[in-house]
């Protein structure tokens, strides 16, 4: 997609960025390959697997479906975030729990499970993270993490493993 | 290529005037299509999701009218719908994973219904009438139907000899209707097989997509379901009518048969069919 000389800003990860590329350029691509931030995966393309999963004003997007015109203005979030209390509890409850095997679906599953409600059973955690494939199937230690995130007591019984 | 924003019907078919414009709403087909090279690149994407004419779900007496932009994850959760169109909350909440459902729109789903055609299905199951702007005052009225064997319209909106835009469904009220579909995956998958039944004035209606391009009415099964009758010989009557109409597809064997049948008995239950249901 070639440039059209706009300039998008928005909020990164708390600093302003601006994107001097195409308007239409994905997301994506302007987080990994202008920005260098490469925690975002570049996995199925075609908004499936969820790996590129990032915060647009606080709400989980698909960063492969989404054109970087469309968060000019807004506050975008990604698992380099040191400043958000609910994806910093996450990523600790997943290394408390040791919830990922290659860590490849490990960031996007971060950053949409840091926005499920507290308490949420293993079904709600289930639907919630079922747009995020764990191509190792380490969904039961996922599913731990979440629930230690969320307050919800992971040695619960009864609502243990199983995939999403 | 550029990106632009409109606010009204007018700027969107005045935008379509441009060389290359295209309109662009959620993007989930349309963003995969650009990046992997399957579609050439417009020279401009124009996102409509600023119109607020094509935005909301109200009661329009005997009907609903959906806005275009509405999106699944708004269908799955709102109460007219669950009130009035059960079969649509039902496709909306059973389409793709919830980062999709935000971003999926009804009027997206009948422009692209490939290769995920939930929503259209169900909206053909409640017989929709799907409502395109062609001019700032003008609005065309199309059967679902119609909408797709056009082959989706977009090829209306990029194609057409005048630009149009699709701006709303109005869909008759059924309080009965349900929508059902299988998958490899349960909680985010395209669906192999689904079927929408809903029932208006006693009348069964089933609409059945997966052995066919485009989802289907199967005029014969919503009579055998109505009669209590056998299913699967009115499946593989309905399906190779359905085939020989379309060009493509073949008649599955009689497990498959056997596993529709099942599906639409299991969504007709919970439509809320009845003996005596016509």
């Amino acid at each position: 997609m070639n440039g059209d000389g706009v300039v998008i800003e928005f909020t990164l990860n708390g600093k302003q960025v601006r994107s001097p590329g195409s308007s239409a350029r994905r997301v994506l691509d302007v987080l990994r390959h202008e920005l260098g931030l490469t925690g975002t995966k570049d996995g199925c393309g075609v908004g499936e697997c969820g790996a590129c999963a990032i915060l647009v004003d606080g709400e989980p997007r698909l960063s492969c479906l989404l054109p970087v015109a469309e968060v000019a203005g807004l506050t975008v979030t990604t698992i380099e975030s040191t400043d958000d209390e609910a994806v910093e509890r996450v990523r600790s409850a997943f290394l408390q729990e040791g919830a990922f095997q290659c860590g490849f679906c490990t960031p996007g599953m971060i950053l949409v499970a840091s926005r499920i409600p507290a308490g949420a059973s293993d079904d709600e955690v289930r639907a919630a993270i079922s747009g995020n494939l764990c191509r190792c199937s380490g969904y039961a230690g996922i599913i731990r993490a979440v629930r230690r995130a969320g307050a919800g007591d992971p040695d619960a019984p009864g609502e243990h493993g199983g995939s999403a | 290529m550029r990106y632009s924003r409109v606010s009204s019907v007018g700027e969107a078919l005045t935008a379509m005037e441009r060389p290359g414009a295209i309109l662009y709403a959620g993007g989930t087909d349309l963003m995969v299509a650009l990046t992997r090279d399957r579609a050439p690149s417009p020279g401009e994407l124009v996102d409509i999701k600023g119109v607020q004419a094509a935005r909301g779900i109200r009661d329009d007496g005997a009907r609903l009218r959906v806005g275009a932009l509405v999106t699944a994850a708004e269908l799955a959760n709102d109460p007219l719908v669950s009130s009035f169109a059960s079969a649509l909350r039902d496709a909306a909440a059973a389409t793709a994973a919830p980062m999709l459902q935000a971003r999926a729109t009804v009027g997206g789903n009948i422009a692209t219904p490939h290769p995920a055609p939930d929503v259209a299905a169900s909206l053909l199951t409640l017989s929709a009438t799907v409502c395109v702007a062609t001019g700032p005052d003008a609005v065309e009225r199309l059967a679902v139907e119609d909408a797709l064997i056009r082959g989706g319209l977009g090829r209306l909106e990029s194609g057409g000899a005048s630009p149009a835009m699709i701006l709303a469904v109005e869909v008759p009220k059924a309080t009965r209707s349900a929508f059902g579909k299988l998958g490899t995956r349960g909680a985010f998958s395209r669906s192999t097989l689904a079927a929408g039944v809903s029932i208006l004035d006693d009348a069964c209606r089933v609409v059945l997509c997966g052995d066919t391009a485009r989802p289907f009415v199967a005029e014969s099964v919503g009579a055998a379901l109505s009669r209590g009758n056998h299913l699967c010989d009115s499946i593989a009557a309905d399906l190779q009518a359905a085939i020989t109409s379309d060009g493509s597809g073949t008649v599955p064997n009689r497990a498959r048969l056997r596993l529709i049948a099942g599906l639409v008995r299991a969504t007709a239950e919970r439509a809320g069919a009845r003996e005596g249901d016509r």
